[in-house]
């Protein structure tokens, strides 16, 4: 951990994926998250896999303790589907992935496409049983006249198998698109938000769910803003969280009604008149929202910015961090391309005090809170040594361009970075670009 | 405290995945619609399809639509919404559930029509490719179905029929489940069945080939343990996850080779991707420590896989497969979406609808 208080210096440590010209649509990654150890990463992409990558022993102990992960597991969470009642495919694409705090020798997550939630059992098997009576090795049936003693069959140790399977499948309850999944402080609930309600479960009972917030009018014509985003407290069971696609978020608490379409807090901040722009509001939609390991902040991700506010106030954020302030220029054309709706999502540091996000070209962004320092990096592939820190990238937008700069109209806008996480306990961040996946950490 | 919302589908409008935050999604349909309208509008003036409902005053319409811009949205007077605007998107959908019904409607019919239509029409196929293939059943000229795979048949794979995926970390491959049934064959209880389709139920838009429905014959050159799963992934697809393939900062210190795991072989479904051939059929295995492992992989590949193997090589030469997409459990993992199925398990050339 960087107890310094210096700068974190990240380096490259490794990447998942290939290189290819075009990449195939189902390996494009769509969602990271590390469990809450950090000792396990899963991925999941649009293909409807989930990758989980376990942190390799002997780089832990390795001094200094080098962050590096190898594949764990894979297997297929989620099948495309045809709802035939209303003619549409449903995409196996994972939208979220939620780890359950780990109580035994099991792992489990939670994974969700746009209709379906699953929860499956991460369990390693390393001994089979061996010596059948009746069957051979080969599981052929022996000779009856060959069999002459009893044999028991005995436990032997065996390479190392990892089983998925799916212990619950929850389903029917959304009849829009699940954006959120998040587990409840107490492990025993967790909160399933679709554009315009959101559910509560019990993780044993598959064939209820408790609708908890509905922000559906009775006339759709009304229908003026839809639910992007929601996250329990971390500590409080009753407390959780909703943004909206007009820029707001709204605390709600559990205890107070059944049904909590009236928040308990509504955080907004009053808009910029001399910013104000046909986009205004379109750039305000919250695309992501997460408390901090503290509970007591609360960080969202808007197109252009990032806002840290404290639960305690509502009125405004207490900091406002600009990921990609020169994009501001050239809305116009990001809506025609239709990168103006890209939904980032944002990750706070182990002890809060760092927060990362990503933008375009493959670049992502590091805010420092407490010296107020930010720094943009790129996750690519040519590293040239390694153990060097990454060099940080600028954007210059007016007309001279300094030798390093990149210009702004020279910005992949294919390159996107969406999705990002950050180990719980250590500077390990794992970074999502396209259909890779970068894993860095600090130099010490 | 309500009970779920799901008594309320009925009659809430849904989201439709037809008008997609990804435009991709809205190209996949607008892609079929045209080809299948072009194509009843052309077999109009052969006057293959039977009478029934095809009335003269669609055929206008259909000529009308399909020299537009095809798509959902289309068949509406509202112009489509900017697509990954959600709430316009919402509103959108709410106003336009019938017109949306009535086009799914359209291309299920249509594309009805087409599978009849092919019943007066006969093809000259390359022999050779006929001779060297496996048993094929049936000609081109047999009357084709539409296929979806038996996944989407189910809706929402059954929890009940819990099937283990297991993978091996050390192999970095998917592994046959073999701890407690160490039985080269399936169990006697499971039964293999073959599930019987309504041509007309099921349609999935970017899917182009259709295939026979009665009997069993589609299922000869598909491979057999596919029957009997219909849960999630099934060991066949042995293939590693491309996330496998790893470059570490350590590797590099060490100098030693990239750590490569064997490329997911199979090229995938139709349309960005160049035909099969720039993809090898086979995966390229980078010996060096993973060569064990690879050596193994390869032997999985070919033991679940028999019709596959001897099939590769047959489609490397035909560039025009890939144009088509059948649903086989020999596709790799990353495969599943409608429409993006290798014709690996295929032993036929399949027809481009463009060609006829």
């Amino acid at each position: 951990m960087a107890g310094n208080g210096g700068e974190i210096q990240w380096c490259f440590s490794q990447v998942k994926g290939s290189v290819e010209e075009e990449v195939a649509d189902a390996d494009i990654i769509s969602c990271v998250e590390f469990n809450s150890t950090g000792e396990l990463l899963a991925t999941g992409d649009k293909g409807g896999r989930v990758v989980i990558f376990q942190r390799d022993r002997a780089s832990k102990n390795a001094v200094p303790s080098r962050g590096e992960y190898n594949v764990y597991s894979t297997f297929q969470s989620h099948e495309p589907e045809f709802d035939y009642l209303k003619s549409l495919e449903i995409e196996e694409k994972i939208n979220k992935i939620r780890w359950l705090r780990q109580t035994n020798r099991n792992h489990f997550l939670l994974s969700t496409n746009d209709k379906t939630i699953k929860l499956w059992k991460v369990a390693e098997r390393d001994k089979r049983p061996e010596g059948y009576n009746l069957k051979d090795e080969a599981g052929m049936v022996r000779d009856s006249a060959n069999i002459t003693a009893l044999r028991v069959p005995i436990f032997q140790p065996m390479e190392l198998m990892v089983e998925a399977s799916p212990k619950r499948v929850f389903a029917n309850a959304h009849t829009y698109h699940i954006n959120s999944i998040s587990v409840n402080s107490d492990q025993e609930t967790y909160l399933s938000a679709d554009d315009l309600r959101i559910n509560l479960w019990n993780l044993e009972i598959t064939d209820q769910s408790f609708n908890i917030v509905d922000i559906k009018p009775a006339n759709m014509e009304e229908l003026t803003e839809v639910i992007t985003a929601a996250e329990f407290h971390p500590q409080q069971c009753s407390t959780f969280v909703y943004s909206s696609s007009k820029g707001t978020i709204r605390l709600c608490d559990m205890r107070d009604q059944a049904l909590c379409d009236k928040h308990a807090k509504m955080f907004e901040e009053p808009e910029d008149p001399t910013n104000r722009s046909f986009f205004s509001e379109i750039i305000s939609s919250i695309s992501d929202v997460k408390f901090s390991h503290n509970g007591r902040y609360m960080m969202t991700r808007d197109y252009l910015s990032v806002k840290v506010w404290d639960l305690a106030m509502e009125s405004r954020p207490v900091e406002t961090y600009q990921v990609h302030e020169y994009l501001r220029s050239k809305l116009c054309s990001l809506y025609e391309n239709d990168c103006i709706f890209d939904k980032f999502e944002c990750s706070w540091s182990g002890d809060d005090r760092h927060i990362m996000t990503g933008s375009y070209n493959n670049f992502f962004r590091m805010f420092d809170r407490d010296s107020k320092r930010d720094s943009t990096l790129e996750a690519c592939r040519d590293i040239t040594k390694p153990r060097t820190v990454l060099k940080p990238r600028k954007v210059c937008v007016g007309g001279k361009r300094k030798k390093d700069e990149i210009s702004v109209d020279c910005l992949d806008f294919n390159k996107k970075i969406l999705h990002t996480g950050w180990h719980p306990l250590e500077n390990i961040i794992a970074i999502a670009a396209t259909n890779n996946l970068y894993i860095f950490c600090s130099k010490d | 405290m309500s009970q779920a919302s799901a008594s309320n589908m009925e009659v809430d409008p849904p989201s439709s995945s037809g008008v997609q935050p990804s435009s991709g999604g809205t190209l996949k349909r607008s892609n079929s619609a045209p080809m299948i309208n072009m194509l009843v509008a052309t077999s109009q003036s052969v006057e293959v399809s039977p009478s029934s409902s095809f009335k003269p005053a669609d055929a206008s319409r259909l000529r009308r639509l399909s020299s537009s811009n095809m798509g959902v949205n289309a068949a509406s007077n509202l112009p489509a919404p900017k697509s990954t605007d959600r709430v316009n998107q919402i509103k959108h959908e709410e106003n336009n559930i019938t017109d949306r019904e009535t086009q799914h409607e359209k291309e299920v019919h249509y594309s009805w029509q087409v599978t009849n239509s092919w019943d007066g029409l006969s093809l000259a196929t390359p022999d050779s490719v006929m001779s060297e293939s496996h048993r094929r059943p049936r000609s081109f000229s047999e009357s084709l179905h539409i296929m979806t795979s038996p996944s989407l048949l189910c809706g929402s794979p059954s929890p009940t029929r819990i099937i283990k995926q297991c993978f091996s970390p050390s192999m970095r491959a998917p592994v046959k489940n073999t701890t407690f049934t160490p039985s080269p064959s399936p169990s006697p209880t499971r039964k293999s069945f073959i599930r019987s389709l309504s041509p007309i139920a099921t349609q999935a838009p970017p899917l182009k080939r259709k295939l026979e429905s009665d009997g069993g014959d589609r299922f000869d050159y598909l491979s057999p343990p596919k029957k009997f799963h219909t849960g999630p992934s099934t060991p066949d697809r042995n293939l590693p996850h491309p996330l496998a393939h790893s470059i570490s900062s350590s590797s590099l210190e060490e100098s030693s080779p990239e750590q490569t795991v064997p490329r997911s072989c199979l090229p995938p479904g139709p349309h960005p991707r160049p035909p099969l051939a720039s993809h090898p059929p086979h995966p390229h295995h980078h010996h060096h420590a993973q060569s064990h492992s690879s050596t193994m992989h390869h032997q999985h590949h070919k033991a679940f896989m028999p019709v596959a193997a001897d099939l590769t090589d047959i489609h490397m030469a035909d560039s025009e497969t890939s144009e088509f997409v059948e649903h086989t459990e020999m596709s790799d993992l990353g495969k599943h979406a409608i429409g993006e199925h290798t014709s690996q398990g295929g032993g036929f050339t399949p027809i481009h609808p463009d060609r006829v």
